[in-house]
């Protein structure tokens, strides 16, 4: 595809990044630098397209526009309200290393020039230079890895290469990934309180008439996703992206279940149930065929499909619990100034 | 035949897209701009999902297409009525235009 | 007609380029806000265009999801980030 007009799409894409990158690490405001962010990542969508990688371009997309966006929005608002309350309060200042400055209309700003963001940006040139040094005397790439992929496609179960490679010929990453999520979330629920994740009842017609407009195709595409990794782009993180945003908007809304009879037993088992679930396959498949995650090509797509099943339900259900836990309690925004015990007790 | 009208049409597209950016930057007040923004840009990209639709192969691909176009529309409709609300409660002043005498 | 969609598809990146300005300039947090959802329509766009293009179909999932999850990031920024508690000078503020 190397005509002219495709050669203008690139030069835009890249000028655009470049823009939208310098912005959202120099800005000195974090409201733009997160708007920044935001439409960084919906071009990155784009140039994943244009790079041929469907599969990352979804997941950009999706994580990007649903949950990062709402997750940065959220958690800055919190980071504003905590500034005035503290401001207005005139309690004892926590001086020390407090890298939030607030602006006369109680906006959160950096201090002056982000330094932060001019030392990243000059690490950041500094790591491309070296990169280029040492990358570019190396002989140009042979197809060898992409060769063995698909020689052993047929039988890994799948016939998307990317989902082959990711859950079959390196399911170890995998496995790992899925146990970092299971990480943060524990270290997120060391720090804030964990039962309460939903929110009030927020009457919003129009957003409540979208969700229900678009929750049942949510569901619907989360599942198309699951499926069709097996044979085009799509796979268990994408649908898990999906069904997140659909979450954390009914968060929003309060529209997600109210746990009366649930405990936070229902929600540990279903958190965890991704990495066990991934964790018991690679024991089984190590007692079937003498390696750990060995998988074998009768019974790779059946073992590979219950694998995402069951990760894209706990992952999703991780991601709405950060969301939750980053954003705090919704009824604080509204004037009710209770801030979790464990952050008061931090302070 | 069809090439032709397809091209005409997604002229038609790029001409409501240039005019949406145009009014997101010259109107003075932020309601007239989320107009522009919001409709011209979902009428550009009806031009488009037409002119596509027109050269598509099969039904699976023109569905998918007009599908795609109706969740934009009501996307783009959620999305500009929360923000007009909010920037109402806000209370941002709506611009008047100046009487000229 | 590969070229052609390519081609529309550069006009419409390079009106977002342009959208940007507002994006620095907007004086109210809204202004920032719609450069996204610009930003939204017109990547949901340039990929209908590319699926086009390139006869994918799994672009096409790309636009779709984008479309549906632009409200999301929108409806965070309404609920969270402009209901703003007032200082205690009770001037309204809305810039951002």
């Amino acid at each position: 595809m190397e005509t002219i007009e495709a050669g203008i799409i690139d030069l835009i894409l890249v000028l655009l990044l470049v823009l939208l990158a310098g912005s959202s690490l120099l800005l000195p405001r974090l409201f733009r630098a997160v708007i920044a962010f935001i439409g960084f990542g919906l071009i990155m969508a784009v140039v994943w397209i244009r790079l041929h990688a469907v599969d990352i371009a979804l997941a950009e997309a999706m994580i990007g526009s649903g949950v990062t966006g709402a997750l940065f929005l959220a958690a800055l608002a919190r980071m504003n309200r905590s500034g005035n309350e503290r401001e207005s309060a005139n309690t004892h200042r926590t001086s020390g290393a407090r890298a939030i400055c607030l602006n006369s209309n109680g906006r959160v700003i950096g201090n002056g020039i982000q330094w932060r963001g001019v030392i990243a940006t000059a690490v950041i040139i500094l790591a491309m230079m070296l990169m280029a040094l040492m990358v570019f005397p190396l002989p140009e790439p042979d197809g060898k890895i992409s060769a063995l992929v698909f020689r052993n496609l047929s039988d890994s179960g799948v016939s998307n290469p990317v989902t082959a490679v990711l859950l079959n010929f390196r399911a170890y990453d995998t496995l790992l990934e899925i146990g970092v999520v299971l990480l943060t979330l524990l270290g997120l629920s060391a720090v804030v309180n964990r039962d309460r994740l939903v929110g009030p009842r927020y009457t919003d017609r129009v957003l409540s008439g979208f969700y229900r407009l678009t929750l049942p195709l949510l569901i619907l595409f989360c599942a198309y996703m699951v499926w069709v990794g097996k044979y085009e782009p799509g796979g268990a993180f994408q649908a898990a992206a999906l069904l997140a945003a659909g979450g954390i908007l009914g968060h929003i809304i309060g529209a997600n279940p109210r746990p009366h009879n649930w405990d936070g037993k229902h929600l540990r088992i279903a958190v965890s149930s991704g990495f066990a679930v991934f964790l018991s396959i690679g024991v089984l498949l190590w007692v079937q065929n003498g390696l750990f995650l060995r998988f074998v090509p009768e019974s790779a797509g059946g073992f590979i499909l219950g694998i995402e099943v069951v990760a894209t339900i706990a992952i999703s259900i991780s991601l709405v619990i950060l969301f939750h836990g980053s954003s705090g309690h919704p009824s604080s925004f509204l004037g009710n100034r209770q801030l979790p015990p464990a952050a008061k007790e931090a302070e | 035949m069809a090439d032709w009208i397809s091209i005409l049409l997604l002229l038609f597209a790029a001409f409501f897209f240039v005019g949406g950016t145009v009014g997101l930057l010259r109107f003075p007040d932020v309601y007239c701009r989320l107009h522009a923004l919001t409709k011209a840009d979902n009428i550009g990209m009806g031009f488009v999902v037409l002119a596509l639709v027109i050269q598509a192969d099969s039904w699976y691909w023109a569905v998918r297409l007009l599908a795609t176009w109706t969740f934009v529309m009501a996307a783009s409709a959620t999305n500009a009525y929360l923000i007009a609300r909010a920037a109402i409660r806000k209370e941002i002043p709506l611009w008047k235009p100046s009487k000229r005498e | 007609m590969k070229e052609v969609y390519l081609g529309i598809s550069a006009i419409l990146l390079a009106t977002v380029a342009a959208g940007l300005w507002r994006f620095f300039r907007g004086p109210t947090a809204a202004d920032r806000l719609m450069v996204t959802q610009l930003f939204g329509t017109t990547v949901v766009t340039a990929c209908l265009l590319l699926s086009v293009a390139l006869r994918s179909t799994a672009i096409l999932d790309v636009a779709l999801a984008l479309a549906l999850l632009s409200v999301v990031t929108t409806a965070a920024f309404v609920r969270f980030y402009w209901p703003q508690p007032n200082r205690s000078t009770e001037r309204k503020n809305s810039d951002g």
